[in-house]
């Protein structure tokens, strides 16, 4: 299991709203833009070790809390 | 008679069955967009709405949204995109700038709008996209349920004329407000027919809208697709992989994109260079400069298809743009006027500069906007003698080739937005601790300018950078939000004692 709330503490800071629903999608509610993509990724990298694949730069892995830390746990099993 | 709503009709009596609009696993031909489009407006006449009412749509990319535009277009109203961006700030004042008396919201925006409370508002109706909203308040619908119950009958009581306004763009204003730019069904009905003859559009073309509707270029598109009877694939998700896969797979043959797109489809962690593209024939790149360099690695991905440049700003459509042969031979340049259009440059005496000098980019001919909505007075200084004076700087060479040379009143471009610095410092004011606040467009590491704001505090007080973004993230749409925030004693100042501007850069 991963620390989800460290995930939760780096979005609540990046989109400066507290609590928000693990299963809304982040990119089409207009709590995070296509530019926040890259801190994102960056940020999931250095706190979980790993390196997402270009094929994982979906909205489907990274459009919500539930489905980033679903990536993320299925990559760390990988790993 | 130039008229958008019969182009829907007469290519769904010509392709009946063929695809028109294709969003994720949705798809829906023409015939099926035909009766969608005649129950929706069907459903708007009978609660109220008529010629020349404003319709605000607010949402993500849907087959939905385009089952609207045609239905408001059909009984003569008037639609209002709204930006997706925005938050509940620019929402309000959208919704009561131009009274808007229908919004379609979906569920991701719900939380904007249920913030926004545009309660004293003319808003008498709010349409639902999504059935999982529940439905405790009187004047809301759901949009699955109207389409079922209304009649599909065609429409006669509206009348509509070419000279109607079609639709309101709203963009960034000089004084930090939005400006509603009208468009009416003649503009965008000559955009569509030059554009597609000079993209050579047909029935066969595939086009990926990635751009929200919110932009000219992307209705363009849309009115593009309904014109030859081709096919048009909302991109829901900006992610790379993403793009990638829907180039692939839909057989995309036509791609509209703003540099700020390029700059996420070209990053590290994008796959779109490991992949070929043999059904793209054309991309045409629109918005802000790409920098030499950035256009031949596209080049180089994409070598079987051919790169349009383009110049225009939303008063008048577009411009000029540049035929892809001559890239190579005027990379620097975007291009030459769209049939029917009438390019020159003009100095503060109105008088008509040589090649090479730099003044204002005045269009004449198609494509003009009748003006601003309720702001007439601000219209009289950029619509005269029959022309747009664009506020755009530039210069023409030799040849009658147009080089985009930045903004007159210093706005700045990001991400294709126009967007107002005094907009950003009105916010950054807002803060308290603030005394001065400027902001301008600084050079950026990728293609894109960054947006700077340069602060000064009130006397013993002090305020972190963290706290100015959040604060900005609250009140601003993602692309105004400052990237570098500065702090300096006091502001660099010119001999008539207005900021230099350049010593911030």
């Amino acid at each position: 299991m991963i620390n989800v709330t460290e995930l939760e503490n780096y979005i609540s800071q990046l989109t400066n709203e507290i609590g928000i629903d693990h299963s809304v999608n982040l990119f089409e509610g207009g709590f995070l833009s296509s530019l926040d993509v890259l801190d994102l990724i960056n940020f999931i990298e250095m706190k979980f070790d790993l390196k997402l694949s270009e094929d994982e730069m979906t909205i489907e892995n990274l459009g919500t809390i539930n489905n980033m830390v679903g990536m993320i746990e299925r990559l760390m099993v990988t790993k | 008679m130039k008229l958008l709503n019969e182009l829907l009709t007469k290519s769904s009596n010509e392709f009946p069955k063929k695809e028109a609009v294709v969003c994720g696993p949705k798809r829906l031909s023409y015939s099926e967009i035909e009766d969608a489009s005649l129950r929706l407006a069907n459903f708007l006449i009978s609660h109220g709405i008529n010629h020349g009412d404003r319709v605000g749509i607010f949402c993500n990319k849907d087959i939905e949204e385009v089952i609207i535009i045609s239905a408001v277009l059909k009984i003569g109203a008037i639609f209002i995109y709204i930006n997706p961006q925005f938050k509940e700030e620019q929402l309000s004042y959208v919704i009561s700038d131009c009274d808007i008396k229908v919004l379609f919201v979906d569920e991701a925006k719900s939380r904007i709008f249920e913030k926004a409370d545009p309660g004293k508002s003319t808003l008498n109706l709010v349409i639902l996209l999504s059935s999982e909203i529940d439905l405790n308040k009187n004047n809301f619908y759901h949009f699955s349920t109207l389409i079922k119950s209304s009649s599909n009958n065609k429409i006669t009581s509206n009348k509509v004329d070419e000279s109607d306004p079609a639709s309101i763009i709203y963009t960034s204003g000089s004084t930090g407000k939005s400006k509603g730019i009208i468009v009416t069904h003649k503009i965008f009905y000559d955009s569509t027919r030059i554009s597609a003859a000079v993209l050579e559009n047909s029935s066969s073309d595939r086009l990926i809208s990635v751009t929200p509707f919110s932009f000219d270029g992307a209705l363009s598109q849309l009115f593009t697709m309904f014109m030859v009877g081709g096919t048009l694939i909302q991109q829901r998700s900006n992610f790379p992989k993403d793009i990638v896969s829907t180039l692939i797979q839909e057989k995309i043959t036509g791609f509209l994109a703003v540099p700020s797109l390029w700059n996420v489809l070209l990053q590290k962690h994008s796959p779109f260079s490991n992949y070929n593209y043999p059904d793209l024939r054309y991309v045409s790149i629109i918005g802000e400069n790409l920098p030499i360099k950035y256009l031949n690695i596209i080049q180089s991905i994409l070598p079987g298809t051919q790169i349009y440049k383009m110049y225009g700003t939303t008063e008048a459509f577009r411009s000029t743009y540049l035929p892809p042969k001559d890239l190579t031979r005027k990379p620097n340049s975007v291009g030459v006027p769209f049939p029917e259009v009438e390019i020159s440059i003009v100095d503060e005496n109105n008088r008509i500069c040589e090649p090479g000098e730099i003044g204002e980019i005045v269009h004449k001919g198609v494509f003009i906007s009748p003006g601003y909505w309720n702001q007439p007075e601000k219209s009289t200084d950029r619509f005269k003698y029959n022309s747009l004076y664009t506020g755009d700087l530039g210069k023409m060479d030799e040849d009658g080739y147009l080089y985009f040379a930045g903004r007159k009143d210093g706005m700045m471009k990001v991400q294709g937005y126009r967007v107002s610095p005094e907009e950003i410092e009105e916010c950054l004011y807002q803060l308290k601790e603030v005394q001065e606040a400027v902001v301008i467009s600084a050079p950026g590491e990728n293609l894109d300018r960054k947006i700077k704001a340069v602060i000064v505090c009130n006397n013993n007080s002090e305020i972190t950078e963290k706290t100015i973004i959040s604060h900005c993230r609250n009140k601003l749409p993602s692309y105004m939000i400052p990237a570098v925030i500065e702090f300096r004693k006091f502001l660099p100042r010119t001999a008539n004692n207005k900021v230099n501007k350049l010593e911030l850069i």
